[in-house]
């Protein structure tokens, strides 16, 4: 049974095609990766399953749940959460305020709980602040913890997003480009804790990514797409070997011809 | 500098950072509560107003500072907790009924304006809100049966299960209370979730839904209490002058309120309260200005104006982060004395975030 099923999946932006007819099915604990030229509609994949853009036609199950009736809110409570591509954190908080954020969907008090901090609030506020503890752990952020996210490093940065998303404990966690903008250290690091992610949490992660060896280092499967359409599923190695993937990326002999 | 060496999770969440802090609070607490000992009447009065503006600073805060959403008709909320207390102190009801009913009312009408601020952000929700400061200020000068019109409506002051506070001293400690329960309220809602979801629908609307955080429901919450703590404000507005009419409440003012929690600093609860100081004694300093003036333009009736809108600009352009950003500046200037330099405080780069989404 997969735990992501995206069915005939397409979106229009007036009379461009920019996602038509994708289809794919993510297994649990699986790491799955889309990739693409610049412009094959990755991202608007993304946008669709975290309900941001509401596609034009097509379905999307999530553990069994229909996701064009929900709201986007509503996707970390089901076990969903995401990162962006371009960085989207809140810069003016500090580390410990953006991960605690991510517990948002944890949060159990009431309003006036909250206002009277009564003991029940604290206890809850000590259970997120314990929950993102071990995020901070994991990513070994214990130095960043209280420096205000907007001047810290690119990379740093990335890494926190992905905390923030952790920190909601989701079943699936969708990365776009989690990469980009990170040295090759840092994305060999990157690589090892995307397996920690699946391996020692058990979080199936779908992720958008342009570098192959990073690709072919974790991924499980990988979905080629190319000017909105599927071009082909499978191993990273099936899928370097495959023509038509060459041919999306690097033109073919006539072109050049 | 004092480095802090944490050992339980408490450590963070409790309202002060060490003892010291504490200490230094308390002070200030027993100041304020030995000030009617200190200051004459007519100070007290004016350390009264002062408290009035802090609420009102508070509220707005909550609103454009913490959760991102420029209020330009704040006057409004004030003149509808100001007018609700009138009318019903007029009719009898006892002060520990209406003033909840004069932050429900403007609960209420925050909860209204709330609603078109789910589809519009910055300069066209100010315009959205400037426009509801009209329509109350219209509203008020029109609806003569109940507000009085222009002729404006009296108030007795304050009755307190059975006391009358008609002493400059017995309305401040009121005020001193209120807003130490609102003080106290917002600080335990900063702390927990639904402050930092206000936070977040400032920082990144995109980022807030996709983590969790319904816009709708956390605008509105935003709309409805920083109306209410205005409300209340407005009640104690109104028993301190004991005289309300639709002119006090007009566009101006709400510009003067915003400009409490710009000049104090966006973003923090010190800032409304530094910001609410210095609206308070600027027209006294204007005032003492007026002697040194030649008489030509010393009564201009434009001059208040001008000086305030001087400052405002002169604050935007050269400390954005207001009164407290210069005062953690000139702190930190002393913690670190001598490694400070130059620009220590500002912000490395910003990356571009995408607009495309939002």
């Amino acid at each position: 049974m997969a735990l992501l099923t995206v069915e005939n999946l397409s979106m229009e932006f007036g009379g461009i095609r920019a996602v038509d007819d994708v289809s794919f099915r993510v297994g649990e604990g699986e790491i799955y990766t889309i990739i693409g030229p610049n412009g094959a509609g990755k991202t608007t994949i993304f946008n669709m399953i975290s309900l941001i853009y509401r596609s034009s036609s097509g379905r999307i199950w999530f553990d069994g749940n229909d996701l064009s009736a929900r709201k986007p809110q509503d996707l970390t409570h089901l076990g969903l959460a995401r990162t962006f591509q371009n960085i989207e954190l809140f810069e003016h908080e500090t580390v410990l305020q953006n991960l605690l954020v991510g517990r948002h969907c944890h949060s159990r008090t009431r309003l006036w709980q909250q206002m009277l901090f009564t003991p029940a609030t604290r206890r809850a506020e000590i259970e997120h602040r314990e929950a993102v503890e071990q995020v901070i752990d994991l990513l070994n952020l214990q130095h960043y913890r209280d420096s205000v996210v907007g001047n810290l490093p690119y990379g740093v940065q990335k890494l926190i997003e992905l905390g923030r998303a952790l920190c909601a404990r989701p079943r699936i966690l969708l990365l776009d480009e989690p990469s980009s903008g990170l040295n090759v250290e840092e994305t060999d690091d990157l690589s090892f804790w995307i397996e920690d992610i699946r391996n020692l949490l058990g979080i199936t992660v779908v992720m958008i990514e342009h570098d192959m060896r990073l690709v072919s280092q974790v991924s499980d499967r990988v979905l080629a797409v190319s000017n909105g359409r599927v071009l082909a599923e499978g191993t990273a190695r099936e899928i370097q070997e495959n023509p038509a993937v060459a041919e999306a990326y690097l033109g073919t002999r006539e072109d050049v011809a | 500098m004092r480095f802090l060496f944490k050992t339980s999770y408490n450590q963070d969440i409790r309202l002060f950072k060490d003892r010291i802090t504490m200490g230094w609070y308390l002070a200030l607490g027993v100041v304020l509560l030995v000030l009617p000992l200190l200051l004459g009447e007519y100070y007290l009065s004016q350390a009264s107003f002062v408290l009035i503006y802090a609420i009102v600073g508070l509220g707005l805060m909550l609103l454009s500072g913490f959760t991102g959403q420029i209020s330009l008709g704040h006057a409004a909320f004030l003149a509808v907790g100001a007018y609700t207390e009138a009318v019903l102190s007029a009719r009898g009801v006892p002060f520990v009924v209406s003033l909840p009913m004069a932050m429900a009312v403007s609960a209420a009408a925050g909860f209204v304006v709330g609603l078109p601020a789910l589809r519009l952000k910055g300069i066209y929700l100010a315009i959205a809100t400037l426009a509801f400061g009209f329509i109350v200020e219209v509203t008020l000068q029109q609806w003569e049966s109940v507000t009085g019109g222009s002729m404006g409506l009296l108030l007795e002051p304050v009755t307190l299960l059975g006391v009358t506070l008609d002493s400059e001293s017995g309305f401040y400690y009121l005020a001193l209370g209120l807003t130490g329960l609102t003080l106290l309220i917002l600080k335990n809602l900063l702390r927990s979730p639904t402050g930092r979801a206000f936070v977040a629908i400032r920082d990144s609307e995109i980022s807030a839904r996709s983590m969790g955080i319904g816009l709708a429901r956390y605008k509105t919450l935003a709309f409805v209490i920083s109306a209410a703590i205005t409300g209340l404000a407005g009640a104690l507005y109104a028993h301190k002058l004991q005289f309300i009419s639709p002119e006090q409440f007009g566009v101006f003012v709400s510009i003067e309120l915003l400009m409490i929690i710009v000049i104090g600093g966006m973003g923090s609860l010190h800032g409304a309260f530094l910001g609410a100081l210095f609206m308070t004694m600027l027209p006294e300093f204007i005032a003492i200005l007026r002697e040194y003036l030649p008489s030509s333009l010393a009564y201009q009736p434009g001059l208040q104006p001008t000086i305030f809108g001087a400052i405002l600009i002169l604050f935007v352009l050269l400390e954005p982060a207001g009164l407290y950003g210069r005062w953690v500046k000139i702190r930190t200037w002393f913690q670190l004395f001598p490694l400070y330099r130059k620009g220590l405080m500002k912000r490395e780069k910003s990356y571009v975030k995408s607009d495309r989404l939002s």
